[in-house]
C-alpha cells in the first residue's frame, strides 16, 4: 500500500509540475512552428522569471507572484531585442546557424546569470510552497496547485489569440508561408517579432509560478531549453492537446523518479524516451508540420 | 585542366584551392612557431598552451563531423570521456600499460562513434535531432557511469603519479605540450587530406543537399559513418591522454559537456567547415580570455564574463561571417583581389539564350537512336504506390530501350513524378518491380541506383550550393575516375557539353547560378555519373523559348549517344520534338501510349488535360 500511495502521491505532484513544463515550453514550439528557429536561449528565459521573482520576494519583501508585474514587460522587451538584434539578422541562414545563435545567446545570458546572482542554487520558501492541499492520502503544495492551474489558464489564452484572433491569423499565415504572408501585405518581422515576445514571455511567466517550489541557479536556463526541445519532439509542433502531453509526460517521469533515484536518472529516462520516440514517430506524437 | 585564366562571375571571392593554400599556410606557420613555447622559462606559459593545444586539437577534431559532414555533434563529451575511461579502468582494474589503453580508449571510442552514427542514419535522425541524440548520449553515460563501482562511481578513478615516459606520464610539463603537438600534427594532416580528397568534396556535397548527392552515387550514410566514427576515435584518443594529465577519470572532469560547448563556439568564431579556423579559434579564444583575466575581479566572475564575452562573439560571428575568421580574411583577400589593376577580370555571364553548345552542328537531323533488335533497359511492370489513400501510380509499366526518349505527360497529379522518384530509388512503390538491364533496382537505395547506371535531375534544381561548379560536378565524376586529373577532364568536358564552360566558368558557386544555368548544372552533374539513363524531371519549367532549343539539342545529342531517356514534360512543343514514344497518364494510370501524334490526339487525353473541349495539336503533316 505504501508503494501506491508513493507512486498517487508522485503522480499528483507530476502532473501539476507538467502541466507548468508545458507553458514554460510552448514559446519553445511556437518560435519553431512559425520561424523555424530552434531558440536555445528559451529556458534562459524561465530562469530569468525564476530570478526576478527571487529578487521580488528577497530585496523587495514581496510575494513572488508580484514579479508577473515585472516579468511581461522585461521578458517581452529582451525577447523582442533578442529577435530584430539577432533572429532578423540571421533570417535565411541555414538551420544549423540559428541554433548556434541561440547557442551562443544561452550561453551569454547563464553566464550573465552567473555574474549577477552567483552559483548558488537558490530556492523560495513561502507558506504556499510547504501549504498541503491533499485529497485523501494524496497532496500536493499550495503552489503546486497555483502554478498547474494558471499554466492552463496561460496556454488556454495562447491558444485564443492563435486560434481566434486576427493577429493569430496573421501569425498562422506567416508560419505557412512567409512570403504568401507578405504578399498579403503582413509585416512579417513585426508579427515574428510578437509571437517571440509573446513565447519568451510565457516562459518568464512560467518561471515565475515555479520557483516557490524549484530551486534556480544559473544552468537551470539550459535544461529548461532542453525540456522544451524534448516537449517539441514528443508533441510536434502547433498542437495544444501534444504541448499538454508532452509537459504532463516530464512532470511525471520527474516525479517518479525524483522518488526512488537520484534526479539526475529523470532527465536521462526522459531523453532516452525521446530518442526512442524520435526512431518510432520522427513527426512527434501528434505532430503537424505548423501552427 | 583547370583554365585558370577564367575569372570567377560571381561576387568577389578566392576560389576553393587558394583560400585553401593560405589556411594551410597559417597552420605550418603555427606549428613552427609554437615549438619555441616549451623554452619560453615560465610553467604558466607552458601550461596554457598546451590546454590550447588540447583545445584546438578537439576542434579539428570535431570540425571533421561538425564542419565537413554538418554533423552537428554535442555528444563529443561522451567520446572524450569513454577514452578516458577505457585507458583509465584498463591501468587500474587490469594494469593494462597506458600507451596500449591510448589505442584502445580511441578504438572503443571509434565503434561508439560509428554506433552513434550507424542508430542515427538508421532511423533518418537528422539534424538538430542529431544534435539532441548525440546530447543525450553526452548525458546518459555520466549518469551511467556514477552508479558502477567498477567505474568509479562519483569518487572516480584515481591514477597513480609516475615520472616514466612508458607510463604515459611525466613530471616536466613539456611533456603534455608536446604529447598535444604531435596530435595536433597528425589531426591537421589528416584535416588537409580529407580536404583535398574526393571525400572532402562528398562530405560538403552530402551536407549541402543529402538527396541530390545520393542521386549521384554517393553513399551519404557511409560517408557519414565513417566521419563520424573517425572523429570519434580521434576525440576518444585526446581523452585518454587528458586522463593521464590530470591523473584523474571523473564522470565531471572527463565527461564534462562544458568542454565541446567551448569547442563549437571557437570552431564556429575560427570558421566551421574550414582548414585553419579551428585552430585559430582555439588560440583566439584563449587570447581573449587572457585578455580577461587582466580584468581585477573574482576568478568566478571572470570565467561568467569570458564565457558571456564567448556567447557574444559567436553571435556576432554567426551572424557577420558564417565562416568565422576564416571566412573574414577571405572576404578581405577577395576585396583585394577585386581592387582595379589586380588582373582580374569579372566578366558578365553570357546569357542562356545566346548560349550555343558545341554540339548543335552534330544534331542537326539526328532522329531515333533506337534499334530494331535491343532488347529493353529499363522494364516497369505493374509499378503501384499509394501514399495514404491517395493512389498516387496505379499499375503502371513500361519499356525503356537504348537510345530512345519516352516522355510522360498528364495533369499534375498524375503520378509522373511518382514514377521517376520510384525508378531512382528515392520512394519504394508498394507493389511492382522496376528493373535495369535485367537487374532489380525498386526498393535499393538512391545511391545504388546509380552506381547501376540510372541517373536523374531534380523538378526543382538542387545544386550544391555551396561547392563550385566544377566541384558540383566533380562530386559526381570523382566516384568514377582514379584520379583527379581523370575526374577533373571529365567534369571540364561534361561542363563544356552542357555549355556551362566557357561561361559562367568552373570556379563560379552554385547559388550564383540562373535558373537555366542551374538546369544545364543539374544535366552536367548526372551525366558526369556514366548514367546509361536518364530521368529528368521538367527540365523546361521556367525556361525562356530561347533556352528551350540548346536543351532539346542535348537530349537528342544525348540519345544518339545511347542514352535512354525518360522525360517528364508539359511543354507539347518539346513533347512533339524530341519524344521517341510517349506515355500518357491520368490518376496514376496509363491512359495512352504511343507516337506523339498518336497520344496528343486521343480524346482520352485530351479529356484529361483539357477536360474534353479543344485540341492538344493540330493533326500536322509527318514531321520525321
Amino acid at each position: 500500500m505504501l508503494e501506491l500511495k508513493i507512486i498517487s502521491q508522485a503522480l499528483a505532484v507530476g502532473v501539476f509540475i507538467g502541466l507548468t513544463y508545458a507553458l514554460v515550453t510552448l514559446g519553445f514550439s511556437l518560435t519553431f512552428g512559425i520561424m523555424r528557429v530552434i531558440n536555445f536561449a528559451h529556458g534562459a528565459f524561465v530562469m530569468g522569471g525564476m530570478y526576478l521573482a527571487l529578487k521580488t520576494f528577497q530585496d523587495l519583501g514581496m510575494s513572488p507572484y508580484f514579479a508577473v508585474i515585472f516579468a511581461i514587460p522585461i521578458a517581452s522587451a529582451v525577447g523582442g531585442a533578442v529577435y530584430r538584434l539577432v533572429f532578423v539578422p540571421a533570417s535565411g541562414r541555414p538551420l544549423e546557424t540559428q541554433f548556434i545563435l541561440g547557442l551562443g545567446l544561452a550561453i551569454f545570458f547563464e553566464n550573465a546569470a552567473l555574474y549577477l546572482f552567483g552559483a548558488d542554487i537558490v530556492a523560495v520558501n513561502i507558506d504556499l510552497s510547504t501549504h498541503r492541499v491533499a485529497v485523501a492520502d494524496v497532496g500536493i503544495s499550495a503552489a503546486q496547485l497555483i502554478a498547474g492551474c494558471a499554466s492552463v489558464f496561460m496556454i488556454a489564452v495562447v491558444a485564443f489569440v492563435i486560434y481566434r484572433t486576427a493577429f493569430g491569423r496573421q501569425v498562422r499565415a506567416v508560419a505557412q508561408d512567409p512570403q504568401a504572408a507578405q504578399m498579403c501585405g503582413i509585416k512579417v518581422h513585426r508579427v515574428n517579432m510578437a509571437a517571440f515576445a509573446l513565447g519568451v514571455t510565457t516562459a518568464a511567466i512560467g518561471g515565475v509560478l515555479l520557483i516557490p517550489f524549484t530551486a534556480v541557479s544559473p544552468p537551470i536556463g539550459l535544461a529548461f531549453s532542453l525540456k522544451a526541445f524534448i516537449v517539441l519532439v514528443v508533441a510536434g509542433v502547433g498542437t495544444v492537446p501534444g504541448l499538454l502531453v508532452a509537459g504532463l509526460f516530464l512532470g511525471i517521469t520527474e516525479s517518479l523518479t525524483a522518488a526512488y533515484l537520484p534526479s539526475a536518472w529523470a532527465q536521462v529516462f526522459e531523453l532516452v524516451a525521446v530518442v526512442l520516440l524520435l526512431i518510432v514517430r520522427p513527426q512527434g506524437l501528434f505532430g503537424r508540420e505548423t501552427w | 585542366m583547370i583554365d585558370k585564366s577564367q575569372a570567377p562571375n560571381s561576387r568577389a571571392k578566392w576560389p576553393g584551392y587558394l583560400a585553401r593554400k593560405w589556411q594551410i599556410g597559417v597552420a605550418i606557420f603555427a606549428l613552427v612557431a609554437l615549438p619555441v613555447v616549451p623554452y619560453v622559462n615560465d610553467p604558466y606559459w607552458v601550461t596554457l598552451i598546451s590546454a590550447t593545444l588540447m583545445a584546438a586539437y578537439l576542434n579539428i577534431v570535431w570540425n571533421w563531423a561538425g564542419g565537413f559532414a554538418g554533423l552537428l555533434s554535442l555528444g563529443h563529451a561522451a567520446f572524450f570521456g569513454i577514452g578516458g575511461y577505457t585507458a583509465a579502468v584498463l591501468l587500474h582494474q587490469y594494469d593494462v600499460n597506458p600507451w596500449l589503453g591510448m589505442v584502445a580508449g580511441a578504438t572503443v571510442a571509434t565503434v561508439s562513434g560509428a554506433a552513434v552514427a550507424l542508430a542515427a542514419f538508421r532511423f533518418k535522425v537528422r539534424g538538430f535531432y542529431f544534435a539532441l541524440l548525440t546530447f543525450t548520449a553526452a548525458l546518459v553515460l555520466p549518469a551511467m557511469v556514477k552508479t558502477s563501482s567498477f567505474l568509479g562511481a562519483t569518487e572516480g578513478i584515481f591514477l597513480p603519479l609516475k615520472d616514466d615516459v612508458t607510463q604515459l606520464q611525466m613530471f616536466d610539463r613539456r611533456f603534455f605540450f608536446w604529447t598535444y603537438y604531435i596530435m595536433i600534427l597528425v589531426a591537421l594532416v589528416v584535416t588537409v587530406a580529407i580536404d583535398r580528397s574526393s571525400l572532402g568534396r562528398q562530405l560538403r556535397a552530402v551536407k549541402g543537399d543529402e538527396d541530390a548527392a545520393e542521386s549521384l552515387g554517393v553513399p551519404a550514410a557511409r560517408l557519414r559513418v565513417i566521419i563520424m566514427s573517425l572523429s570519434a576515435g580521434f576525440t576518444g584518443l585526446a581523452g585518454t591522454v587528458y586522463t593521464f594529465q590530470t591523473l584523474l577519470a571523473h564522470t565531471e572532469t572527463t565527461f564534462d559537456t562544458g568542454r565541446f560547448f567551448l569547442v563549437i563556439i571557437s570552431t564556429m568564431i575560427g570558421g566551421l567547415g574550414t582548414v585553419a579556423g579551428p585552430l585559430i579559434g582555439a588560440f583566439f579564444l584563449t587570447g581573449v580570455r587572457e585578455l580577461i583575466d587582466k580584468v581585477p575581479v573574482s576568478s568566478q566572475k571572470a570565467a561568467a564574463v569570458s564565457m558571456m564575452v564567448y556567447g557574444l562573439l559567436l553571435i556576432g560571428v554567426g551572424i557577420m561571417f558564417p565562416r568565422g575568421i576564416v571566412g573574414m580574411v577571405e572576404g578581405v583577400g577577395g576585396f583585394i583581389g577585386s581592387l582595379p589593376g589586380r588582373g582580374r577580370k569579372h566578366t558578365a555571364t553570357v546569357s542562356a539564350a545566346q548560349y550555343r553548345s558545341p554540339i548543335v552542328a552534330e544534331s542537326a537531323g539526328i532522329g531515333f537512336g533506337r534499334t530494331k533488335d535491343d532488347t529493353p533497359e529499363l522494364v516497369v511492370t505493374g509499378l503501384t504506390k499509394r501514399f495514404g489513400g491517395l493512389l498516387a501510380v496505379d499499375d503502371v509499366s513500361f519499356k525503356l530501350y537504348k537510345g530512345e526518349i519516352v516522355v510522360l505527360i498528364g495533369p499534375n497529379g498524375a503520378g509522373k513524378s511518382t514514377i521517376l522518384e520510384i525508378c531512382s530509388g528515392f520512394l519504394k512503390p508498394d507493389a511492382g518491380v522496376v528493373t535495369f538491364k535485367g537487374k532489380k533496382i525498386s526498393g535499393q537505395p538512391p545511391h545504388k541506383v546509380n552506381r547501376m547506371g540510372i541517373g536523374r535531375t531534380f523538378q526543382k534544381t538542387r545544386p550544391f550550393e555551396n561547392l563550385t561548379i566544377l566541384e558540383n560536378v566533380l562530386v559526381a565524376a570523382g566516384l568514377r575516375s582514379a584520379n583527379t586529373t581523370e575526374a577533373t577532364a571529365k567534369a571540364m568536358e561534361c561542363l563544356r557539353l552542357v555549355g556551362l564552360v566557357p561561361q559562367p566558368g568552373p570556379e563560379a558557386l552554385g547559388s550564383y547560378l540562373s535558373t537555366g544555368q542551374r538546369k544545364r548544372l543539374e544535366i552536367a552533374r548526372v551525366l558526369a555519373t556514366d548514367a546509361g539513363i536518364l530521368l529528368v524531371d521538367e527540365p523546361f519549367g521556367g525556361l525562356d523559348e530561347r533556352s528551350q532549343g540548346p536543351l532539346i539539342d542535348l537530349l537528342r545529342y544525348l540519345r544518339h549517344t545511347g542514352c535512354g531517356i525518360v522525360l517528364v514534360e508539359h511543354k507539347l512543343s518539346v513533347v512533339e520534338a524530341v519524344a521517341d514514344r510517349v506515355i500518357a497518364l491520368d490518376s496514376g494510370r496509363v491512359i495512352q501510349e504511343g507516337t506523339p501524334q498518336e497520344v496528343l490526339q486521343n480524346r482520352e487525353v485530351i479529356e484529361a488535360y483539357l477536360g474534353g473541349a479543344g485540341e492538344l495539336v493540330k493533326p500536322a503533316p509527318n514531321r520525321h
